[in-house]
């Protein structure tokens, strides 16, 4: 694991209780609540899918590594510290995200292609001009305060992977990196360590293996991208639904030491917006998935992983619950809603090319 | 170092600049609400008087400055407040210059100066104290070192040589490798290391700077060697770099460190090749003369002792290199070696022993007394240093255990690895200052707002020697 992930800005800055983040978050929408009431956004999670499909979009056709995508999503995350969605060009912002990023990444891209890409993709709200991506980068440098190294939980995952009594397979590898690059649409980012998200991913990952087994879902990892994991597109878990009906039913059938199943309910529950051990659409045999897992001495060796490895428990089953929540709030995604809604600001406000 | 071009045109620039600033501030009190414009948020102006220019480079230029105190009043007489900090602000400059300066987007060397010296602390490194984003540049404020290994070696050569004395080059090297040992432990290669680069305080401290060129190695993944194809200064590049090694490791510095340690002894570059310069075709070529001074002393690389060398891209040239060596002697080398370096010739296959008599005519020349010599624990570092299998090349860490740092003088400290952190220490030497041009149309009247030159320290800060 990276020496200085301890010392790092990362860390010491831009790392944040879910409470304080919470705190900077009302006084900025208390300081703008009349644009944020003008212009209400959807949840931020889906803006955050849909910026990230706008990353994906420029990196098409520029060559890109998955871990620029990932800064440039931390970028972003840190940027609505201070700004709220409401007082940006979202396209501008992303293209320039996206263009730090991979310099600070090592695979820079001249400004001039990449305003040429973003123009060309969104024409009505993007100028031309290189000089305005040039200044939005300067906006975006100062609001970091020039701390622009981000750490990722890819790194651990690659280190859990060398875990001889994890024993992951690749499958579980895969899935967990495609849990890994959803993470960047939640707060994950900003509220955890890297090696956190990777357990998180990980320790989801076992959980959904047997369903998405079951369900045919399983997208096989590329021997490539775990070889050179930074190749290969920015996936995301398929399946997501059929995986979120299992999630709950494991969670009730598991004993944790120390951490009585209950509270994971609890918490799983307690949060969702919707149940999420409703039947969902996809029919998936729940018992047979219960019994896959019981039988699984991998999950019952991560546990074990888990509470000897003393990484805050608490912290990490609230993670777990987030990812969940994201995976059952990403089904209300709306590309066009989302975009209608960016475009009725920016032409309203004025802040379009 | 090189001087500006004149003195005027910086004192119109920062001038513009500030102006700029005004109008960009007064704009934007318009556009208030808006995410999409910049305004930042302190202005160098504002905070630091600039007393002078100290040097220019490719990323822009370097400034002497000290910080305004915003608690005196600025009419007081000057000497009355307490000594100010001194800083170096390091400019960088836009793409184009002149009257209509545009945004172009920040050059990856700032980036990657900017995200490293954010990211980075440690006192054999230089101190940032703040990057301030102005008027479509970046401004990065350092503290002020009063010097640098450049100079202190040039001033050992005036007006006749005379050996750096033993203690202070120890003392060089040994914070030298502790600041080096922190990046590498960090991750991070400096790449570009020569004696311009490492600073000296006036108190001795030895300080790592400009880490334009230095990135961090453990990023995945893909090659190191992608993006920018040529890196270090020729003099101090390692010869797996110069046969064509694809993926950086941190020997790399330590090759350099040997070349820096080689320059203290010598007072001139070891291996002071003639880059050969990039053909229309943009391919990198082989510095077949860079590589025939370092095999002139130190002997060609072996097989046998550098597991990897056949699989260098650049080996075959390697082999062109025996031919003409043994074809013409001499051939290669228009100029005859100088007696420094006489010790190396023919010493193509002895196993570094051309080092050793490298080493020991240095010191000879140099006369140490008998107590105060490197000694042959200083060849061992060197030769250590010097090693062609970057694999087996000694590392930072190995480096700071080197029984050449083990200290031999009667006191409490005897016999353990204990080195001065202030490399001046019981030294009478004085050293001249850093050149500083200064201009009598000085830059900070007028262009700056709201200051005065009341600030600006005394004659002591100027060079003792005016500039030539």
């Amino acid at each position: 694991m990276a020496a200085n992930y301890w010392t790092s800005t990362q860390r010491k800055y831009w790392t944040f209780t879910p409470e304080k983040l919470t705190e900077v978050r009302d006084e900025l929408e208390g300081q703008n609540a009349k644009v944020i009431e003008q212009h209400p956004y959807p949840d931020p999670r889906l803006m955050f899918i849909f910026l990230r499909d706008r990353l994906l979009q420029l990196a098409k056709r520029l060559q890109f590594r998955q871990q620029c995508v990932a800064t440039a999503l931390v970028y972003l995350h840190r940027y609505f510290l201070s700004t709220p969605m409401q007082n940006v060009n979202l396209y501008l912002l992303t293209a320039t995200a996206f263009y730090l990023a991979s310099k600070t990444e090592e695979s820079p891209h001249h400004i001039r292609l990449v305003a040429a890409e973003a123009r060309q993709a969104w024409p009505e709200f993007v100028p031309g001009d290189v000089s305005r991506l040039g200044e939005m980068e300067f906006c975006l440098i100062s609001e970091m305060r020039s701390q622009l190294i981000v750490w990722h939980p890819y790194r651990s995952l690659i280190a859990l992977k060398e875990n001889q009594e994890l024993k992951l397979s690749n499958d579980e590898l895969g899935l967990a990196w495609s849990i890994i690059n959803d993470s960047y649409m939640t707060d994950l980012p900003l509220t955890s360590p890297p090696h956190l998200i990777a357990i998180i991913a990980m320790f989801l990952a076992v959980v959904f293996l047997p369903t998405a087994k079951a369900a045919g879902t399983l997208r096989p990892i590329s021997h490539d991208t775990l070889a050179n994991p930074d190749s290969g597109p920015f996936s995301s878990l398929v399946g997501r639904q059929a995986l979120l009906g299992s999630f709950s039913t494991v969670m009730g059938n598991l004993q944790m030491p120390n951490h009585p199943a209950s509270q994971i309910n609890q918490a799983t529950n307690g949060k969702t917006r919707a149940p999420i051990d409703e039947p969902n659409s996809q029919p998936v045999d729940k018992e047979k998935t219960v019994a896959a897992i019981k039988e699984s001495e991998k999950l019952q060796n991560i546990i074990k992983f888990l509470v000897e490895s003393g990484i805050e428990l608490e912290q990490m089953i609230e993670g777990t619950q987030e990812m969940i929540s994201l995976y059952d709030i990403w089904e209300q995604y709306s590309e066009k809603s989302v975009k209608d809604a960016i475009s009725r600001c920016l032409k309203s406000r004025g802040l379009d090319s | 170092m090189s001087r500006p071009g004149t003195s005027l045109s910086i004192a119109q620039q920062l001038r513009k600049t500030t102006q700029l600033g005004l109008e960009e501030a007064a704009r934007s009190l318009d556009k208030k609400h808006v995410g999409n414009n910049y305004t930042s948020k302190v202005k160098i102006g504002q905070k630091y008087n600039i007393i002078g220019f100290i040097s220019s480079g490719t990323y822009g230029r370097v400034y002497k400055a000290v910080e305004k105190n915003p608690r005196s009043d600025p009419s007081s007489p000057v000497g009355s407040a307490a000594p100010k900090e001194l800083y170096a602000i390091k400019k960088f400059k836009p793409e184009k210059e002149g009257d209509n300066v545009q945004y172009t987007g920040l050059s990856q060397s700032a980036i990657r100066e900017m995200s490293l010296c954010t990211e980075l602390s440690h006192p054999n490194l230089v101190h940032l104290a703040e990057i301030v984003l102005e008027d479509k540049c970046v401004f990065m404020v350092f503290e002020y070192c009063e010097h640098d290994l450049l100079q202190i070696i040039h001033h050992h050569t005036q007006p006749t040589r005379r050996p750096i004395p033993a203690t202070m080059i120890k003392s060089i090297l040994f914070q030298l490798l502790n600041g080096l040992y922190y990046l590498h432990q960090n991750w991070v290669i400096h790449r570009d290391l020569k004696p311009a680069n490492i600073m000296v305080t006036s108190s001795g401290h030895v300080r790592i700077g400009d880490l334009g060129l230095a990135r961090l190695f453990h990023k995945p993944l893909s090659s190191l060697y992608s993006g920018d194809k040529v890196v270090v200064t020729i003099w101090y590049r390692s010869p797996d770099l110069l046969l064509g090694a694809r993926h950086y490791t941190p020997a790399i510095d330590m090759w350099a460190v040997g070349c820096i340690f080689a320059e203290l002894l010598s007072l001139r570059p070891i291996f002071k090749g003639e880059e050969t310069k990039m053909d229309s075709k943009k391919t990198v070529p082989f510095q077949r003369n860079q590589m025939g001074k370092i095999v002139e002393i130190l002997g060609l690389p072996r097989r046998e002792n550098w597991k990897g060398l056949a699989d260098m891209p650049e080996y075959p040239q390697l082999q062109s290199l025996v031919v003409s060596r043994s074809g013409m002697p001499g051939g290669l080398y228009p100029n005859p070696p100088t007696s420094m370096n006489r010790g190396g010739s023919g010493g193509g296959a002895n196993n570094g022993s051309g080092l050793e008599t490298w080493y020991n005519n240095c010191l000879r020349h140099a006369s140490y007394p008998p107590d105060k010599s490197p000694g042959q624990r200083g060849f061992q570092l060197l030769s250590e240093l010097f090693e062609y299998d970057p694999d087996k090349r000694l590392t930072a860490e190995r480096a700071l255990h080197h029984e050449y740092f083990r200290n031999t003088d009667e006191g409490p400290h005897k016999g353990e690895i204990w080195v001065s952190n202030n490399c001046f220490e019981g030294l009478d030497e004085v050293y001249p200052h850093r050149r500083v041009s200064t201009e009598t149309n000085d830059i900070g009247t007028g262009s700056l707002p709201g200051t005065k030159r009341g600030g600006l320290p005394d004659d002591s800060l100027l060079p003792a020697a005016k500039r030539r």
